[in-house]
């Protein structure tokens, strides 16, 4: 009884020592839940994650740009989707702003400042051509910053398979993907870095080989990705189209 | 508790070691990693892409018998029966080539395609827009591939030591009758149509398909944009004038798309010196009306309405006279209308439907002595097309009602022409490897009443999975040109027979091309002794086209490089004997490249030379014996997209040949032989600037 008591003991304190100094433990995966429950439920249901972004103090909120943007990002989709375009393009100028306020960025930073800047295009169409190549300078600096930044790749690759093919687009869509996929979801060892991404990269390139009518590779990469991602909606309805083919 | 530890401990090493690490390297015949190889379990999709260094790792949880999947294309597919246990697997493979894994064949002889939809297209259709040489005009662009002879006091595109009569331009299925805006001597005209409007581009420099015809040497196929994506406004203003377009969408299913334009080159032309003497320096106006309709069940309709004014004078100084300078005008007015329709008749059965309408009026003035001349042209053409087997079918046939008069002090000439013609062809793919095209073509020219049967065969085989060998062979008429039927139409069509051997290379990226051909002509027009029209007259050119295009080498850099050797000669028009015309040069080069500085700023350049070509010296007993200096060009180009109060705008200039290289075209000699002045450019240098905004 003494040991367990001790053992709990000291596990209740490593537990409460960590969450109390890393406030962004988990943080990624809470966005990323509160973005599919908002979905599910057709509510903004990002008021925790802002609970936890708003309660760091100066020093930690320094620390945690990278992820008050990129709550901004997903809250931003979310409105899209539910057709409040005002207030997703509110959402993107906030979190660009937050992410143009860092001095140095790192690699993860400039991607989805650029990714951000990319999304924007829907609500700006007229000035695409711009933007683009605006978030094209940030996706090349993050890959020259790190060359194992899967979201740099996925990036690039996403863009590409988006521009219109009498601009150039279409050429390096596969290539950037399955590049993406060579690469680890973390692209450092330090803490909160950002692991997403991976899910998207099948569904993207799965997405190209289908236009592309190589249907059996199309194929072949959505299953690996549901394999990998096995509650994922887009690459789920993604291989069930496929498969009707 | 301590149960209980025991069991949190074994499950953490349960799992730990349920999965099993499948990793290893996989390599090409010749040991050279391959990365972004797929590497899956088959059923299972577990699995992973190699890197850079033909590595891959993935884990599985899954035990016993799988299958392991390693595909990449280009290569052949491995399929290997794996049993996977508690211990880490390692695997290396090697993928051998895939020859036979190849993509669809496709005819290439003769044929440069700027197309955004076929994997066989040489080039984009932004190649042809941002082409710094060619200041948006489409035949500028094309002048830098191989197999085009630059020819700086000329109009029109002069292919294979072929004249530019010799070159048609098609747009949507039909015959351009007059694709250059009207000009004076010495100066070359840009032409009409606004490269913008293309959505696709196939220039074929000998051995084209039997749906075309009329044309010794070339064709140019031009197909309009389909739908637009989105309603726009555009405004254009440069140093040359000011434009603007309205695009109009409703559903993605009906669009309107109109434009205005103004074009004075006085402004720029007083800032630049110049080396003629202008009275009137060219000026026009254009405008255009577009509308465009998709059906319920697929079919496309498109019409296009265009209609330009133009005028320009130029003061002569007549060489070695005292005589007062000469002067030279004239002013045009053209129409074009175009209509097409393309959809199907049933599950089997394609049919391109087309009709044009096109009024051109030259006004011109030589001194005192004045010239007016009318062309109507009314054409129709229907093709019919169809997958049967291995083969793909079409044929159809096509109707031109030509009329042309001709004053010029006081007295009129008439002609009227009707040509019908009727084409069947087919594209045979005999395997991956194989491909044939064979084509008949027959005409009937009212005019001279003569008609004529062409035969044409293209034959392409794979080599590899990136090479191509290509033949193409044709039989080509053209009917003589109107100022030699004005004095007789007791003549025959003109005609040329194209030789052409073709192999290529390409990659995503790259692409190489050589191309020798032969092209031999008979029954030109020929003046007799007695100045006399007839078929008599002989020629042929031969040669090597070599073309090379780059993306992938520099970063962010796009070129290509072209080089075309020429050996022509002819016995024709009035020449006394066989020689070398004066718009051959023997050897041409290009060279093109895009740089994009940043995504929002791109420059580039295109630098070309030819060597010097032949003209007339009455005081050389050899007739078209001497020759120019050799012609270089250089020209630079920027662009910048830019934001103007939230509105999309490209901001362009250019400088052409900024360092002056000295350009003779030819000599105009005095009556008397003695004296003689170079035919020059309008400039040594200029440069032009400008900006684009678009509205939504």
């Amino acid at each position: 009884m003494k040991l367990s008591n001790t053992f709990f003991g000291v596990l209740f304190l490593f537990v409460t020592t960590l969450s109390a100094q890393k406030s962004l433990e988990n943080i990624e995966q809470k966005i990323i839940t509160a973005y599919k429950m908002s979905v599910k439920t057709k509510t903004d249901q990002f008021q925790s994650v802002h609970k936890i972004l708003n309660s760091l103090d100066s020093k930690e909120n320094s620390k945690a740009v990278y992820w008050i943007a990129f709550s901004k990002y997903q809250q931003a989709r979310f409105s899209n989707r539910i057709n409040h375009e005002k207030a997703a393009f509110k959402l993107l100028k906030e979190g660009i702003q937050k992410l143009k306020s860092i001095k140095n960025p790192n690699s993860e930073e400039l991607v989805l400042h650029g990714t951000m800047l990319s999304f924007s295009i829907m609500f700006q169409r007229n000035i695409a051509a711009i933007i683009s190549g605006k978030a094209h300078t940030l996706y090349d600096k993050a890959l020259h910053k790190n060359k194992k930044n899967l979201r740099a790749y996925l990036a690039i690759g996403k863009s590409d398979y988006f521009k219109p093919v009498q601009y150039g687009g279409g050429f390096k869509a596969e290539s950037y993907l399955k590049q993406a996929l060579s690469k680890p979801d973390k692209s450092t060892d330090a803490s909160f870095a950002p692991t997403w991404g991976r899910e998207l990269v099948y569904y993207y390139l799965a997405s190209f080989l289908h236009r592309e009518n190589r249907i059996e590779e199309a194929n072949s990469y959505g299953k690996q990705g549901l394999k990998k991602f096995p509650n994922s909606d887009i690459l789920k309805s993604l291989v069930d189209k496929l498969n009707k083919k | 508790m301590k149960k209980i530890i025991c069991l949190f401990f074994f499950l953490i090493s349960l799992f730990t070691t349920a999965q099993t690490t499948i990793s290893g390297h996989i390599k090409d015949s010749k040991g050279r990693p391959i990365d972004l190889v797929n590497i899956y379990l088959k059923d299972v999709f577990d699995g992973s892409v190699t890197d850079t260094k033909g590595k891959f790792t993935f884990n599985t949880n899954i035990k016993g018998k799988a299958i392991l999947s390693v595909s990449s294309l280009g290569y052949v597919s491995i399929e290997k029966e794996i049993t996977i246990g508690l211990e880490n697997l390692i695997f290396d493979f090697v993928l051998q080539d895939a020859t036979g894994n190849l993509d669809e064949i496709v005819i290439s002889a003769g044929v440069f395609d700027a197309s955004d939809k076929k994997k066989s297209s040489i080039l984009k259709p932004l190649d042809i827009v941002t082409n710094p040489g060619a200041n948006g005009d489409i035949y500028a662009a094309l002048a830098t591939l191989p197999g085009v002879t630059p020819v700086g006091n000329e109009t029109g595109l002069f292919v294979r030591g072929g004249e530019a009569s010799e070159t048609k331009t098609i747009i949507d299925g039909t015959l351009v009758a007059s694709p250059f805006f009207s000009t004076v001597p010495d100066i070359p005209s840009r032409g009409r149509f606004d490269p913008f409007l293309f959505k696709g581009t196939l220039f074929s420099t000998g051995g084209y398909s039997a749906q075309y015809g009329q044309a010794l040497s070339s064709v140019l196929v031009l197909n309009t944009n389909d739908m637009p994506s989105k309603s726009s406004y555009s405004f254009d203003i440069n140093m040359a004038g000011l434009g603007a377009s309205y695009t109009k969408v409703w559903k993605e299913k009906t669009a309107v798309l109109a434009s205005i334009g103004y074009t004075n080159l006085s402004t720029l032309f007083s800032l630049v010196p110049q080396n003629k003497v202008w009275d009137t320096a060219p000026n026009g106006t254009s405008a255009s009306i577009g509308f465009r309709h998709r059906t319920e069940n697929g079919g496309f309709y498109k019409s296009f309405l265009q209609y330009n004014t133009s005028a320009i004078a130029l003061n002569f100084k007549t060489t070695g006279s005292e005589a007062p300078n000469s002067t030279f005008s004239n002013s045009s007015k053209n129409v074009f209308w175009n209509n097409s329709f393309s959809g199907y008749l049933n599950d089997h059965w394609k049919v391109l439907l087309t009709g044009s309408l096109s009024f051109n009026e030259d006004k011109d003035q030589f001194n005192e002595h004045g010239s007016l001349e009318k062309d109507w042209l009314a054409q129709s053409r229907i093709t019919l097309s169809r997958r049967l087997g291995k083969a793909q079918i079409r044929f159809g046939g096509e109707m031109q009602l030509f009329k042309n008069e001709f004053t010029t002090n006081e007295d009129l000439t008439i002609i009227d022409n009707t040509l019908t013609a009727v084409y069947a062809e087919s594209d045979i793919k005999f395997s991956k490897k194989l491909a044939l095209r064979v084509g008949l073509r027959g005409e009937q020219a009212s005019v001279i009443d003569k008609s004529n049967i062409m035969p044409r065969l293209s034959l392409s085989y794979r080599l590899g999975r990136k090479s191509l060998l290509s033949f193409a062979y044709g039989h080509f008429y053209q009917t003589p040109q109107k100022e030699y039927v004005r004095k007789t139409t007791q003549i025959d069509f003109e005609s040329a027979t194209h030789y052409i051997a073709n192999f290529q290379w390409k990659t995503k990226q790259r692409l190489f091309r050589i191309e020798a051909y032969f092209k031999d002509y008979e029954h030109l027009i020929k003046q007799a002794s007695n100045l006399s029209l007839n078929n008599r007259g002989t020629g042929f050119s031969k040669g090597i086209d070599v073309f090379w295009r780059d993306e992938k080498s520099i970063e962010k850099l796009t070129y290509w490089l072209s080089y075309s050797l020429v050996d022509s000669k002819r016995f024709y028009r009035n020449f006394p004997i066989e020689a070398t015309p004066i718009f051959v040069s023997k050897h041409n080069v290009s060279l093109v490249a895009n740089y994009k500085l940043t995504p929002l700023v791109r420059a580039g350049f295109a630098y070309s030379y030819a060597s010097g070509k032949p003209y007339v010296n009455p005081n050389n007993d050899a007739f078209l014996a001497d020759t120019t200096i050799d012609y270089h060009n250089l020209n630079f180009s920027a662009s910048y997209l830019a934001s103007i109060f939230g509105n999309f705008s490209v901001i362009f200039a250019s400088i052409k040949n900024p360092f002056s290289f000295k350009q003779v075209f030819g000599y105009r000699y005095s009556d008397d032989g003695t004296q003689r002045s170079p035919i020059l450019p309008s400039t040594n240098w200029s440069f032009f600037a400008g900006i684009s905004i678009s509205l939504e």
